[in-house]
Formats: structure tokens, sequence, C-alpha cells
């Protein structure tokens, strides 16, 4: 218009998705934001496996013994329940994509019983091992070098992490008494669900690492 | 807030693709198992390298891994953004770090290997 004047610049409020046409915003930023978070989990367990490498490089012979000392078969049902939970997940946020949040917290309620089964079976083989006195702070402790002190490290970092990720579920949970997610609005279940894959992929190399080789 | 609960729009996969990698993750875990207690693999790994074992096993782990991030994470049907970001970058500086800490503990004659 002709007459046209600084008035017109004004920003008028939208009916429409303030997010839309941005790439970063709304669901897809929501989304990001878990990604970056998880980059700074792969790098915070990238420590720990840096380590790893040092300490397996320096003493090969202690790590070959301490391994030979861990519970393949306790290790292997804790890999198949976690990538049981892993499926159960990803099938629960399947479910509320697809519009149905009953089958949702069914699935969730699945996975939070994988991650009590895993941490049950950890309880075991923890106590087994303070029973032969190789537990932090017990005369055995240093029989495997720096072995066991790593094993007991990365694995109870892992054990935290699973109870974060169940702690996620139960909050996913607890708002989906209130119907709060719908196949509109998901963003809260995609990301326990990202997160709870990446505590499956860090036993992923977690298991062969200390339990077979 | 309404910025956040703007509509969610994931990928949707058909069933059957988490069905055949649940199966291939059960396949690759007992695989990783075998080849790691049988004798025979073990010292057949070992003629080609001291590292050949743990080698072995990090190749199957990492095949799991991928599966697991491409499918369960819906990782296949991102966009560059997340995948560069999230993924690359932060895997790019592990093996940066891990690359740092072999080439040391080879070449610095420290340690049983030195």
């Amino acid at each position: 218009m002709a007459t046209s004047n600084a008035n017109t610049n004004h920003v008028v409020p939208s009916k429409h998705d303030p997010a839309e046409g941005l790439p970063l915003a709304g669901y897809q930023g929501a989304k990001m934001a878990m990604w970056l978070f998880l980059a700074t989990e792969i790098l915070l367990f990238a420590g720990l496996f840096a380590v790893y490498v040092y300490f397996r490089s320096l003493e090969p012979d202690n790590f070959l013994a301490g391994s030979k000392k861990l519970d393949v078969i306790m290790g292997g049902v804790n890999t198949v329940f976690l990538l049981c939970s892993s499926l159960t997940i990803a099938l629960a946020l399947d479910a509320v994509q697809r519009g149905n949040a009953a089958k949702m917290k069914k699935l969730l309620w699945t996975t939070l019983g994988f991650g009590v089964a895993f941490l049950i079976v950890k309880y075991f083989e923890y106590s087994h091992k303070a029973h032969l006195g190789y537990f932090p702070g017990m005369e055995n402790f240093h029989e495997f070098g720096r072995f066991l002190p790593l094993y007991f490290m990365m694995t109870a970092l892992h054990g935290i992490h699973v109870l974060v990720g169940m702690g996620c579920m139960i909050g996913v949970l607890w708002f989906a008494r209130k119907d709060a997610y719908s196949e509109e609005y998901y963003v809260p279940v995609e990301n326990t669900a990202l997160y709870w894959h990446l505590v499956d992929i860090i036993w992923i190399f977690l298991f062969p690492l200390m339990y077979l080789i | 807030m309404d910025i956040i609960k703007g509509k969610s729009e994931g990928h949707i996969s058909p069933i059957k693709h988490y069905i055949s990698v649940i199966v291939s993750l059960f396949l690759l875990t007992a695989l990783t198992v075998f080849t790691a207690k049988s004798h025979t693999i073990h010292e057949a790994m070992l003629a080609i390298s001291e590292y050949g074992p743990i080698g072995l096993a990090m190749i199957i782990a990492s095949a799991k891994a991928y599966l697991v991030i491409m499918y369960f994470m819906h990782v296949k049907y991102e966009n560059e953004t997340v995948r560069s970001y999230g993924l690359y970058f932060p895997i790019g500086l592990m093996a940066l770090l891990i690359v740092m800490i072999l080439l040391d503990v080879h070449y610095r004659h420290v340690g049983p290997i030195g």
C-alpha cells in the first residue's frame, strides 16, 4: 500500500503454529535438544571407554583373567532383557504415534518390568562378587589390577542410567493417566524411548568388553 | 510451552521392521557369545592379530548398535542436523580420543605392549 507506515510492521498475533516453517522449533527442536543431551551422554561414556582401552593396553593379562571371573550367563540374560526392553519401548512409541495410548501404557509397564529384571540380575551379580571379596573396599578388589575397579565404575554408572530411564518411564506413565499423550503430541514418550535406547546401546558394548574378551 | 507442544510428527515404521531388528539383535548376541567362547574361532582370530578377538566382538557390537540407532531410534528417517550434532559429532570425538590413546600406548614404549 502506498500509505504504509511503520505501524504496519507490528507483529500481528498469528493463529498459526508459531513453530511452523522453522526447522528447529516445536517438535523438531525438542527432539534436537534430546539428541544434544544424548551426545553428552555418549561423550561421558566415551571417556570411560577410552580409560578401558588404556588400562587394557597396560595390563592385558589382568583384563583376560578378570573377565573370566564374570558370569557370562547372567550378563547374557541381562543383554536379552535390555534388548527386549528396547523393543517394547520402541513399540510403545509406535503405539502412541498410531493414537493407541492404552497400548502405549501396557508396553511401558512391560519395559519397566524388563528394567526391574535387569537390576535384579545385577543385584545377584554384585552380591556374588561381594561374597568373593571382589566388591570395592574388600580384600580381593585389586586381585585383577585395574579390571574390577573399572568393571564396577562402568556397570554402576550404567545401572544409574537404567534407574534414571525407569524414572522417566514412571513420569510418562504418571502424565499418561490424564491422557497427556496422543498421536498429536508425544515428545516426552519419544525422548524417554531415545534415552532408553542409549542405555541399551551402552550395554551392547559393555557386555562383550567386560564379560567376553 | 506452545512451541514445545507443536504437533509431533515423527516417522512411523511398519511393525515388521521392529520384529526383524529384534530377531537380528538376538542372532548377533548369540554370535558374539559363540565366537568369543569357541576355542577354534578364538585361536583363528588371535592368528590374524593380537587384537583379533576384541576386534571381532567390537564389529558385532557396532552392528547391533547400528540396528538400534537406525531402526529403534529412527535415525534412518532423521534430518541431517540431528544426525550430525547428535550422532556423527560425538562418535567422531570418541573415535579421535580412542585413536590418540592407542597411538600413545603403542609408541611411548610403556607397558607390556610398547
